[in-house]
């Protein structure tokens, strides 16, 4: 399981979940389902940009160590594509506590 | 007036075989000198002199008791002594020479002349201690040639002893010397000119069943030395053989600690993945039991990922402590692919962090293979992470592809294909070499460990280019005979 679409609950705010490791992503999907987010997971950046995404309020949870383009060049595509959602890195080389250590990036 | 003496045949047939059993044994004993260090290395040389010497001495007393004087001879014991000491310092010498570290042709020379002296050495001293109705002289021809023929025949024997482990060889060595030894005897006793000073009876043909028995007696005792000696000479290669596979193996696990080393961020994140599933997991099953009511199924689904990611990281520390561990060797029969790709599992995130794409193209009717499943993990890990490192400089796309696949009728054939900096032709005779490294910091050991591993077990490790870059390695081992249908 690589993506889980919430629908009709498009008023929900969405966190989108980018993590090549399944159980990292499945995991975090159920952490935040558990708080009442709705969650969208995808295994990459190209997964996430070729997704058909409802237009509702989010943020990307994104793996800083993800194989392919960096995250700044993600980011950079995302700019690009119009598409405006703060990203949180998720560093979990460093912590295993996931959640502690993220950086908040927005622009 | 000059007499001429006979010989048994059959005493004459036996001395040569004592010549050639105490050569086998005395190049053998020899053999050991080389390898051996401080007092080891004195007394394999002590032992490899006196056999040599006593198998000389032994050989010139059976055949002068195959030799008939038509006068009473006698022996002066204290000459017949210093004979045998002569015989042994300086085949000792020769022992010494040629057991350096070392070997030269200027060695094998002067250690072929010592050991053609001391044969000459002990077959003078030994007619001279002759003691009875006859005066000895000698004709210079055949004294030069039995000297020539000893010295020349030793030399080459020892050529052959000491460049090959191989029994034949050796066997054909020993044969040599034994022909360097009875030769030179037989050639000297053609020298000698007995002229008698007393009364001279008909020679006998045959020799007195007293000599005969006498000669009997000095053989057997000289053969049961050297099959003593033999034996102790096979003990000791049997534990310099076990204490070489045991270095091997030494060798082996520490080269699998240093590859496993530079993977260590790779398997800390290989173990970390899981255990922050299992976190945010628990987290989850928590928030999910506090909902009012509690969402019973989301919790169990929640433990149940947990269980499975808790499981995941603690494979891959059994993986790596299987490594690590300097276990025995034990041969059993299993499937290369399990192994390739629990391979991979410890150096994907390697691999991600350097930009290689893994794919495999595993063979799925593969018969088992035959070996120990950590040395054979630990070549593909080599191999993996070599791979991995030719590729980290080059421009994308960085591929590597790790095949197998059934390889002549009774092996499998595992190839990891890249697409690095490749190897030259030069460097494709020397990958294997100990020592030899392109990394800059690298020790050469590796692939020199996966080459010896691959051969003990049956199999052939080999590397060639890869088109249009990169390089290919491939090893086969033996599976399974198939079937008869």
């Amino acid at each position: 399981m690589t993506q889980t679409v919430a629908i009709g609950r498009t008023e929900q705010p969405v966190v989108f979940v980018i993590d090549d490791d399944a159980s990292v992503r499945e995991s975090v999907e159920d952490l935040l389902r558990s708080v009442g987010l709705g969650v969208e997971s995808f295994a990459s950046t190209q997964e996430f940009v070729q997704s058909k995404r409802p237009d509702t309020p989010g943020c990307i949870v994104l793996d800083v160590r993800l194989p392919g383009p960096s995250g700044l060049e993600f980011q950079r595509t995302l700019i690009e594509s119009n598409i405006h959602l703060p990203i949180i890195y998720q560093r979990s080389r460093r912590h295993s506590h996931v959640g502690a250590g993220n950086e908040i990036r927005g622009h | 007036m000059v007499v001429t003496g006979t010989y048994d045949p059959y005493l004459v047939a036996l001395s040569i075989l004592v010549a050639s059993f105490a050569s086998y044994t005395a190049l053998d004993l020899g053999g050991h000198v080389g390898s051996a260090r401080g007092i080891a290395r004195r007394m394999w040389l002590v032992a490899a002199a006196i056999t040599m010497g006593g198998g000389i001495w032994s050989m010139h007393f059976v055949a002068m008791l195959a030799f008939n004087m038509p006068t009473p001879m006698s022996y002066d014991i204290e000459l017949t002594t210093l004979s045998l000491v002569v015989a042994i310092f300086v085949t000792g010498g020769g022992f010494y020479v040629i057991s350096r570290q070392s070997a030269s042709p200027l060695r094998l020379v002067l250690s072929g002349i010592l050991m053609g002296l001391g044969i000459a050495a002990m077959h003078y001293t030994g007619m001279a201690a002759m003691r009875g109705h006859a005066e000895l002289s000698y004709g210079p021809l055949f004294v030069a040639l039995s000297l020539v023929i000893a010295i020349g025949a030793s030399t080459v024997a020892l050529w052959l002893a000491f460049r090959t482990t191989d029994l034949g060889q050796k066997l054909v060595a020993a044969v040599v010397m034994g022909l360097a030894i009875s030769g030179m005897h037989y050639t000297a006793m053609r020298a000698a000119i007995f002229t008698a000073n007393g009364p001279v009876h008909e020679a006998q043909v045959n020799a007195s069943r007293d000599q005969t028995n006498l000669a009997l007696a000095v053989a057997g005792i000289t053969f049961i030395i050297l099959a003593c000696a033999s034996v102790a000479s096979l003990f000791e290669r049997k534990r310099a053989e076990d204490a070489l596979r045991q270095a091997q193996m030494d060798l082996a696990r520490v080269t699998r600690l240093i590859t496993l080393g530079e993977l260590t961020a790779s398997i800390a994140h290989e173990i970390n993945q899981p255990l922050a599933g299992v976190v945010s997991s628990g987290n989850a099953c928590l928030r999910w039991l506090a909902h009012q009511p509690p969402e019973l199924e989301k919790a169990r689904l929640s433990v149940e990922r947990l269980i499975k990611d808790g499981n995941r990281a603690s494979e891959v520390i059994l993986r790596v402590r299987a490594l690590v561990k300097g276990a025995p060797q034990r041969k059993t029969w299993w499937n290369i692919n399990e192994t390739i790709l629990e391979v991979i599992a410890l150096t994907r995130s390697e691999a991600q962090r350097s930009g290689v794409s893994i794919e495999t193209h595993l063979s799925s009717d593969l018969p088992p293979v035959l070996g120990d499943r950590i040395q054979l993990q630990q070549v593909i890990l080599n191999l993996l992470v070599n791979a991995i490192e030719a590729m980290s400089e080059v421009d994308e796309p960085r591929e590597l592809l790790v095949g197998s696949r059934k390889h002549e009728s009774n092996s499998v054939l595992v190839a990891v294909r890249d697409s690095g900096t490749g190897l030259d032709l030069g460097s494709l005779d020397h990958v294997f070499d100990a020592f030899y490294t392109t990394k800059p910091d690298g020790m050469g050991m590796g692939l020199a460990i996966c080459r010896s591993i691959i051969e003990a077990h049956g199999g052939r490790l080999w590397a060639t280019p890869n088109d249009p870059r990169g390089a290919v390695f491939q090893f086969s081992v033996p599976t399974r005979q198939e079937e008869a249908s």
